[in-house]
């Protein structure tokens, strides 16, 4: 699909054209439409808008359709997945966000799976996927090391995005600017993690203080 | 050929010798913990089974972040000062674009794009040597 087409499906928020845009992904376009053409027909919701529960009451229907038209389960699920995402948005106070708790380092390699399959379902190529797995896992790992324990927040920005939060009630970071600034090195990392999750996101933000806890926040658009 | 133990549970990756080289084979879903391990092994294997060349496959691993990359730059660099060369191979592309974009990189260590160009250089720089 064109980009202006696309921006315009982004900026009138048009549901419909959102679920379009991910099925599209894969399958042909005639497909993608007669699939949610016969879903809507099963479930009477024939308005002329789609809103985020019809969605939701279409899903089951739209999987179904899917299954007979591709070879791959897996990537049937992970349009099921991407679908799902836009049905809860934000938007409607749905529960649009994942929150993984983060003590020991298994969680780290958690955060990031689960980051990594949020990313698939909303149309991050592979760079897109491992930059922000990558930057999930520093700020995973400076939760378990710095902080003991803490939370990662996974929130889908329809249709742009993702925002990852990184929540702990650690010690604070106190020499923010030294390491910002790429002066510092830490014993267990290069002193790059937080900097590199600054250079490789689109938005940015700290939060810390001594004994306030810390929490990072970053955005990654779809890339 | 001979087939060294793979290191454990949840383990680093998988360790094989052939002719007098070390290949470390690093798996995805890497736990700090199991990195860690993984350097003692290696390490201690250099040196006991007298080997000539250290060659870690990245080609499994699906991300790289500060302390991985760190770890395996410090694992070549230790092997060096034992007098063995190492050589990393086969970083996945999109996983070297997050290093220079987060602006790390494995120093002055010996890359190569897969493992048979790693044992190529291997080869090489021991003939040249003799």
């Amino acid at each position: 699909m064109p980009s202006d087409a696309r921006a315009k499906s982004a900026a009138s928020g048009d549901l419909l054209e959102q679920v379009m845009d991910v099925l599209r992904r894969y399958v042909s376009s005639t497909t993608a439409s007669s699939a949610v053409v016969m879903a809507r027909r099963r479930t009477s919701s024939a308005s002329e808008r789609l809103d985020r529960a019809q969605l939701r009451e279409i899903l089951p229907s739209i999987d179904r359709s899917l299954r007979l038209f591709m070879a791959d389960p897996k990537r049937v699920d992970e349009c099921i997945k991407a679908l799902e995402v836009l049905s809860c948005s934000k938007a409607e106070g749905g529960p649009s966000s994942t929150i993984v708790a983060v003590k020991v380092e298994q969680d780290v390699v958690r955060v990031r799976n689960e980051a990594r399959e949020l990313a698939v379902a909303l149309g991050f190529s592979l760079t897109g996927r491992t930059r922000l797995a990558t930057a999930v896992s520093e700020l995973a790992r400076n939760i378990v090391q710095y902080a003991g324990e803490g939370e990662i927040e996974l929130k889908a920005v329809i249709p742009s995005g993702l925002e990852v939060t990184a929540r702990d009630r650690g010690p604070g970071i106190l020499n923010l600017d030294e390491i910002m600034t790429g002066n510092y090195r830490s014993k267990l990392g290069m002193g790059l993690g937080l900097r590199g999750v600054k250079q490789l996101a689109d938005a940015f933000e700290v939060n810390t203080g001594a004994g306030k806890g810390t929490t990072v926040t970053f955005v990654l658009r779809v890339q | 050929m001979s087939y060294g133990a793979a290191i454990e549970e949840g383990s680093a990756g998988s360790l094989m010798v052939v002719e007098r080289t070390l290949i470390v084979q690093l798996n995805p879903a890497l736990t700090d913990s199991a990195v860690r391990r993984l350097r003692d092994v290696v390490g201690s294997t250099l040196e006991a089974q007298q080997l000539r060349a250290l060659v870690i496959n990245m080609a499994s691993v699906d991300m790289m972040d500060s302390y991985l990359t760190r770890c395996i730059r410090d694992l070549a660099v230790s092997a060096r000062l034992m007098g063995v060369p190492t050589i990393v191979c086969g970083v996945q592309p999109a996983v070297a674009d997050t290093l220079v974009e987060m602006g790390m990189d494995l120093g002055d260590v010996r890359t190569t794009l897969n493992l048979d160009s790693a044992l190529r250089l291997v080869k090489q720089s021991r003939r040249a040597r003799s």
